[in-house]
């Protein structure tokens, strides 16, 4: 069996560096590097804009062994430009024919507590995967994203025993291109802090970033709603 | 009933048969005693989601990016029916829906997140609730894919904080009459 050499990452989130897809998928990266693998990554939002087509997206999917998807959650399914993204990938895939077999896998993060809230989402990434003929290798559903936007999230990450557990035995899964197994999966959706200690972060967040801006008596505002 | 319809469906030629079970489809709406508020997505510009989050904490409830959006949040508020009429795409929404219900999304939801039916969701800043049809279009019947897509429109009727939803899956090139039955039958489970 021929092992994986290219790894490419996808990034979906439009925050790029700053966002928690391009967190797991950087601390993925190094396992990978450590195996002695070749893995890149792109930023579906420089890739693609309002106009689309994109040349080096085809490319580097075209070059890669496993592809990885690294996206938010967006209202219980990928956003509008990873759908894009792959739209734009099956469509090719369907008028050119593939010189190799490829795999995908797939990491998609909420800001919900709950991990399980990714769950149609991984179910549209696999089924992309079945209709791209691209082999499913699994997904990771990951919860609790919102730690990993703000303020030492480098140092919050060092504490994440579990999710980082599980990241390295889905390399080495990957490195030898078999599917994930479901322990790494269980592994990276168990919360990594108490939901009320997540709770109250998120609270304090809002509140400092809201005084920021001078709005923190504004959070609710309706701006459309009608007043007569 | 004000009944708001994003139609993420492109003019591409593969497409094109849905413009007849569109066209069905505001017209059952309007049968129904809707007043149809219809946005033709692909003819509108509508940015990709920044993810920025000042909708929540910069200029709560309004994004920085002036475009079609404004319009189709403005009809939303005074809707009472969203219906989102895609080509199933994956089991799930088209890009063009996707970009629209994104920012829809967004923008009606509060930062906040409160406890619903056992797991965490946003408040929603308009406090009305909303009935939701999503209607898929594809090329031959699937299981899977059409499972997929309710999941998906169910999901998206709880994070809209309403269980009123329906969702049907109509094919390409599917009779008038077999199309007008499954609209009806959605326009009924949600009256």
């Amino acid at each position: 069996m021929d092992l994986p050499k290219h790894i490419l990452f996808l990034i979906g989130s439009p925050r790029t560096i700053n966002s928690t897809s391009d967190m797991l998928a950087s601390y993925f990266m190094r396992q990978l590097y450590k195996k002695g693998l070749d893995a890149r990554k792109l930023y579906l939002s420089h890739l693609l804009n309002s106009n689309e087509s994109s040349p080096d997206l085809f490319l580097a999917v075209d070059e890669a062994d496993i592809v990885i998807f690294a996206c938010p959650l967006y209202l219980d399914s990928p956003s509008a430009l990873v759908t894009r993204a792959m739209e734009l990938i099956a469509k090719r895939r369907k008028s050119i024919k593939q010189a190799k077999k490829q795999k995908l896998f797939v990491i998609s993060c909420c800001g919900f507590p709950e991990a399980r809230q990714n769950s149609v989402a991984l179910a549209i990434y696999r089924r992309f995967a079945f209709e791209t003929d691209f082999e499913w290798l699994g997904g990771f559903e990951f919860g609790m994203g919102g730690f990993l936007e703000h303020e030492f999230r480098s140092f919050w990450f060092m504490t994440m025993r579990d999710v980082k557990t599980a990241i390295k035995l889905a390399a080495d899964a990957v490195s030898k291109g078999e599917p994930v197994s479901k322990e790494a999966g269980i592994l990276i959706s168990k919360p990594c802090l108490p939901v009320w200690l997540y709770l109250f972060m998120n609270k304090f967040w809002l509140k400092y970033e809201s005084r920021k801006s001078g709005v923190s008596d504004k959070l609710n505002s309706r701006p459309y709603q009608i007043r007569f | 009933m004000n009944a708001l319809v994003l139609n993420g469906a492109s003019k591409g030629e593969r497409e094109w048969p849905l413009k007849s079970i569109y066209d069905v489809l505001i017209a059952e709406l309007m049968d129904f005693g809707c007043r149809v508020n219809q946005f033709i997505l692909q003819d509108m510009v509508i940015a990709y989601c920044a993810g920025c989050l000042g909708c929540w904490v910069k200029t709560p409830g309004s994004c920085k990016v002036k475009d079609g959006i404004d319009d189709i949040v403005s009809a939303a508020v005074q809707s009472d029916l969203l219906v989102f009429f895609t080509p199933v795409t994956f089991g799930g929404y088209s890009s063009l829906l996707k970009r629209a219900v994104d920012r829809l999304g967004i923008l009606f939801a509060e930062p906040q997140l409160i406890e619903m039916g056992g797991e965490f969701h946003h408040r929603l800043r308009y406090k009305k609730k909303y009935s939701i049809i999503g209607i898929g279009v594809a090329p031959q019947p699937d299981y899977e894919s059409e499972y997929i897509f309710k999941s998906l429109v169910g999901r998206n009727a709880v994070n809209l904080n309403n269980p009123n939803y329906a969702c049907g899956v109509v094919l390409y090139g599917q009779d008038e009459k077999a199309v007008k039955e499954i609209l009806r039958k959605l326009l009924k489970e949600v009256k």
